[in-house]
């Protein structure tokens, strides 16, 4: 079976449905960021790709994925991705400390895929080009986890246990926070500020003291 | 410059290979737990310490080094899906699963890499 492309991921297809229902049983948390659609667990996977992780998942045989078009975007946006990472790796060595550069990348790999493949599966779900692209290509391949287990294995080598934990325990919390941050800020509705006429009154500069810039900012 | 463009290639195909990768794990693999991001992450790591342990008691170029560890080890292996996976996990009420993606996947790309590191010292 597969994810047809021309079809967008609506909220209202039975995997979604069920994952709603799972979702309302299930953790405080979801209800606390606003969680009433489903994205995916897996953010690389289609979200109606078969291999897609989920409490009714089960062995799907083989799927076609490798389409051209598909492998294309994910290959270019992974060659921009790489070079962006080494780049900013080669420009900022840690020679020796706290490998900064690498927790900056993560970090903000993080915090963009939350906040991009939220806004694309909940409103944007017929820009199928943009998750193998961004999320898939170049998010994939800007972050990386073999730098951060080379780093911590070094510092652990070489006896410094702290600098080792506290790699882990940054990278860990930062990362987490950063995808949390990004999934609730890519669901909120930012609904523009309507004013009605008769409560709009622009202070006259004139009279002092009773200008209101912020009201006047606003307009 | 050209070192730099050799890199992106490899991280083009480090990317598609986790793409891949991911995809045939979890056509084998049942229920929530994302078992294809963890396969990544734990064999691009270890190819990383590898190369790394070539490159200190072997020789092995910086050149090499650079492309197939910050190249193609970097894209192949992820932080990004790994913490999306690890929220939506504990937001979907499964906070074991979501400990379990964390900590098991970063101890188990620690163990990797010093599988590799073991190995390219040999």
């Amino acid at each position: 079976m597969e994810p047809d492309d021309e079809q967008p991921f609506t909220p209202s297809t039975p995997q979604a449905r069920l994952r709603r229902g799972e979702r309302a049983r299930g953790h405080r948390l979801a209800r606390v960021l606003g969680a009433d659609d489903p994205l995916p667990i897996d953010p690389d996977l289609d979200p109606r790709d078969p291999g897609e992780p989920s409490r009714t998942h089960v062995p799907a045989g083989r799927t076609r994925r490798a389409r051209p078009a598909t492998a294309a975007l994910i290959a270019a946006g992974g060659f921009v991705g790489t070079l962006a990472r080494y780049e900013v790796s080669v420009a900022w060595p840690s020679r020796g400390g706290f490998p900064l550069a690498t927790w900056v990348i993560n970090t903000s790999g993080a915090f963009v895929l939350g906040l991009v493949l939220t806004v694309l599966l909940e409103r944007h779900a017929r820009l199928s080009w943009v998750r193998p692209l961004v999320c898939v290509g170049l998010l994939g391949s800007w972050t990386t986890m073999s730098s951060l287990a080379l780093d911590v294995d070094t510092f652990l080598r070489g006896g410094h246990v702290l600098l080792a934990g506290a790699d882990m325990g940054a990278s860990l919390l930062a990362g987490f926070g950063a995808v949390t941050v990004g999934i609730a800020l890519g669901r909120r509705r930012w609904s523009s500020q309507v004013v009605p006429a008769t409560a709009v009154r622009l202070e006259p500069a004139s009279v002092p003291g009773t200008v209101d810039t912020d009201r006047a900012a606003r307009l | 410059m050209r070192l730099a463009l050799v890199v992106g290639v490899a991280g083009a195909l480090g990317a598609l290979a986790r793409y891949l990768v991911d995809g045939a794990v979890q056509d084998r693999s049942r229920g929530a737990f994302p078992y294809g991001t963890t396969v990544v992450n734990v064999t691009g790591s270890f190819v990383l310490g590898l190369i790394s342990s070539l490159a200190w008691h072997h020789g092995l170029g910086s050149t090499a080094r650079a492309v197939i560890g910050a190249g193609f080890c970097g894209a192949f292996t992820t932080w990004s899906t790994a913490a999306w996976e690890t929220v939506r996990l504990a937001e979907e009420g499964l906070p074991a699963h979501a400990a379990m993606n964390a900590l098991g996947g970063l101890a188990g790309a620690l163990a990797a890499a010093a599988a590799g590191i073991a190995l390219g010292a040999l």
